[in-house]
């Protein structure tokens, strides 16, 4: 049984790092430390049955964090640019290696898309897609430039926000994260107020590995990975660079594929979303 | 519901389908990369241009010497993988990796550089010319690599290392290969196999009360997941000097890479001598065996006196400029030894002696620099200053000196103490630079210059 989980941490290194950063992210540093101990298997079946558990079932509440309740609005409507969201569907396989799905892929996008736009249409909000500057190569470049800056932001706001262990001192009182003024370029584009960077991650254990997750845990109490839904969305104020809202995900239930629940996967998502 | 144990099907019966050996997989479906492209039918009719022979599976027999590239059918060209597979999966990640690579920093957009490589993969990718693109990175490490959407990326390391066409191609026809054999979904496929086995056979020496023979297992499985990779390799090779033989290339060139690798590693071993055995988890074959499985192969392709062309002029004239800022990151590395072994083989294949001996002067006084901090090494440092400085005298003897010789010779004057001549040096530096980055620097130094700088 112990071999098992050794063999599962041995092979999947870099699952299992995110697996151990998602439970820190959820259940906090001591939740991080009681996986990774399980995972080191030192601990009883029974133990290890209990938390596969809680992990595989649970969903994880994650709190935003934001500057201000309220939009800062120059007319009556706030004009929100959306830029292309990032949406990766896998599936893991039965002996737990994730695979991209290319097809589940696009229908999520266009699922998470829908309901995006429903739950924006509710908040007085003008949606602005985000459309790539004509061939303009230094245009474009820029543009990429700035994406790839707020996924490297996003990133550091994921870790330090949310994971007590890396608390940075210089951000425990404010929530002052900024992409800085080279975002104005797209104020101006688009003559929009705010951009809203959206990014959902989520995998599926095939029927095979669900039941594989089911023999393991029954017959011998040890927990394999199956599959999990990560996700984050961000509003920046384009005036100013500054992030204005943040909000995360991170769990073991969900499903992006159909639309109903896509439909509760972006409510999830947009919670305490300004006014 | 996301990996919910309550699944769709009662446990333990998969396990016994899967025990059973039943497995799916959707791999042979393709449609067209885009509504303009060519469709499936025309695609494979188009392969067939190139040998008119039949489908031929993916079994080992294909390890031919001289078989025609272009004759296997892993692939159509012009088409993309059908969205509901595992390979789509695999192109669609792989896309994301391209897009940010577009706007890399790193990334060397010079037309002419990328015109010239991009055509000989072009011609070397044959009727799979339109779904290849090139990427050249500068990154100072000898590789180039495949994915497998067809993005192609080169290292500015490997181009450094690069004596003329022959060698570019016999490695860019290399990375071709693994693209129309399709590596990376083979690779995949394998492991995901792999890793299902030892799944179910941990299962059962679990429940048989013997886990250890699931760690025996695992040494089994990762061995075998890297022997599958080498066999890759080894089969790209085969279809990279197929490649050169089939354009008129020098076959022989093939195998000089690895020769020059390896000397490079250890400029006193006997070539003869080296092992050619490999490491288990070696992700490719080691360099001598390489180099003698290709040595032999260019015999039986054109030995032992139709050898092909090596296009080194021209090759000279497009990536020879681009080598003196390729060597300046890789003196970064501070590979001392390896970097004075590859300056010595650029000097035999007829690079400008004077940046040669101009990089030799910077490896000395860079090494120098780093021996400072120890006391013990000051023998050491005093030989190496001496050294720097006299490879950058024998630089400045020749007319066609790179600038920057005169700036390090100068900086080194001034720390002898011999400001007059350290002056004339620095003048010579910006004279031949107008636009230096570090003029006004230099221009102070030559103002302030008294006595001895330390």
């Amino acid at each position: 049984m112990r071999r098992l989980s050794y063999l599962h941490t041995f092979y999947c290194d870099n699952m299992f790092f995110e697996y151990t950063l998602r439970v820190f992210k959820c259940y906090g540093e001591g939740g991080g430390v009681l996986i990774m101990a399980i995972f080191r298997a030192k601990t009883s079946r029974i133990l290890a049955f209990a938390t596969a558990l809680v992990c595989l079932l649970s969903a994880c509440q994650t709190t935003a964090v934001y500057t201000n309740e309220s939009l800062k609005r120059s007319e009556d409507r706030v004009r929100l640019l959306v830029m292309p969201m990032d949406v990766e569907l896998s599936e893991v396989s039965f002996g737990g290696v994730p695979s991209i799905r290319a097809d589940w892929t696009e229908a999520a996008s266009g699922h998470l898309r829908e309901s995006l736009a429903e739950f924006l249409a509710s908040r007085k909000v003008e949606i602005i897609a985000y459309t790539p500057p004509d061939e303009d190569p230094i245009i474009t470049s820029h543009d990429q430039q700035l994406v790839k800056l707020f996924s490297v932001v996003g990133n550091s706001i994921s870790v330090h926000q949310y994971i007590p262990a890396f608390a940075l001192p210089s951000k425990k009182e404010q929530f002052d994260w900024s992409l800085g003024n080279e975002l104005t370029v797209l104020a101006k584009r688009y003559n929009a107020d705010y951009a809203l960077f959206l990014t959902v991650k989520d995998s599926y254990a095939t029927a095979e590995r669900a039941a594989a997750i089911a023999v393991a845990a029954i017959l011998f109490g040890v927990s394999l990975q199956g599959g999990v839904q990560q996700g984050a969305s961000a509003l920046v104020d384009l005036k100013t660079g500054e992030f204005a809202w943040f909000n995360q995900l991170a769990r073991g239930t969900g499903d992006v594929r159909t639309a109903k629940p896509a439909k509760e996967t972006i409510t999830f998502l947009m919670q305490e979303f300004p006014k | 519901m996301t990996a919910s144990l309550a699944c769709r099907a009662s446990g333990l019966c998969l396990v016994l389908a899967i025990l059973s050996g039943c497995q799916a997989t959707g791999l042979s479906k393709w449609t067209p990369a885009n509504a303009g492209a060519e469709s499936v039918s025309e695609a494979q009719s188009h392969n067939a241009i190139f040998d008119g022979t039949a489908t031929v599976g993916a079994t080992d027999t294909e390890f031919e010497v001289g078989k025609n590239p272009y004759a296997y059918d892993d692939i159509p060209p012009g088409v993309r993988p059908a969205m509901d597979t595992r390979e789509a999966g695999l192109w669609f990640s792989v896309d994301k990796v391209e897009e940010q690579s577009k706007t890399a920093g790193n990334r060397i957009t010079d037309p002419e550089l990328n015109k010239y490589i991009s055509e000989i993969v072009c011609k070397l990718s044959g009727p799979y010319c339109s779904d290849v693109r090139v990427y050249i990175q500068r990154v100072p490490i000898f590789n180039a690599s495949m994915y497998p959407n067809g993005m192609m990326s080169i290292l500015s390391g490997f181009l450094l290392r690069t004596q003329n066409e022959a060698q570019l191609v016999a490695v860019l026809g290399h990375e071709a290969g693994h693209y129309i054999r399709r590596h990376s979904i083979q690779r995949m496929e394998d492991m995901i196999a792999k890793q299902d086995f030892s799944v179910i056979f941990s299962f059962v020496s679990a429940g048989l009360g013997v886990p250890v023979m699931s760690d025996i297992l695992q040494v089994a499985m990762l061995s075998s997941l890297y022997a599958y990779g080498r066999d890759n390799e080894r089969e790209a090779d085969l279809i990279g000097i197929n490649l050169m033989h089939k354009h008129g290339y020098d076959a022989r060139e093939a195998a000089k890479i690895w020769e020059l690798l390896l000397r490079e590693e250890d400029p006193d071993r006997d070539l003869n001598e080296v092992s050619t055995s490999t490491s288990f988890s070696s992700s490719h074959p080691s360099s001598a065996e390489r180099m003698q499985t290709l040595r032999q192969i260019a015999l039986k392709l054109q030995g032992p006196d139709k050898w092909g062309i090596t296009n080194k002029a021209k090759f000279d004239e497009i990536v020879g400029p681009w080598k003196f800022q390729f060597l300046e990151d890789e003196i970064r590395l501070q590979n001392w030894n390896t970097s004075l072994e590859l300056l010595n083989i650029l000097k035999e294949s007829g690079h400008k002696k004077s940046e040669i001996a101009y990089f030799q002067g910077e490896i000395f006084r860079n090494r120098n620099k780093k021996a400072d901090a120890d006391a013990e090494k000051e023998e050491d440092r005093i030989a190496d200053h001496e050294k720097a400085l006299k490879a950058y005298e024998q630089s400045m003897s020749y007319a066609n000196a790179p600038p920057q010789a005169y700036r390090a010779a100068g900086l080194l004057y001034l720390r002898d103490g011999r400001t007059e001549t350290a002056k004339a040096a620095l003048m010579s530096y910006l004279k031949r630079m107008p636009a230096a980055p570090d003029r006004k620097l230099i221009e102070y130094m030559i103002t302030n210059a008294s006595g001895k700088i330390s």
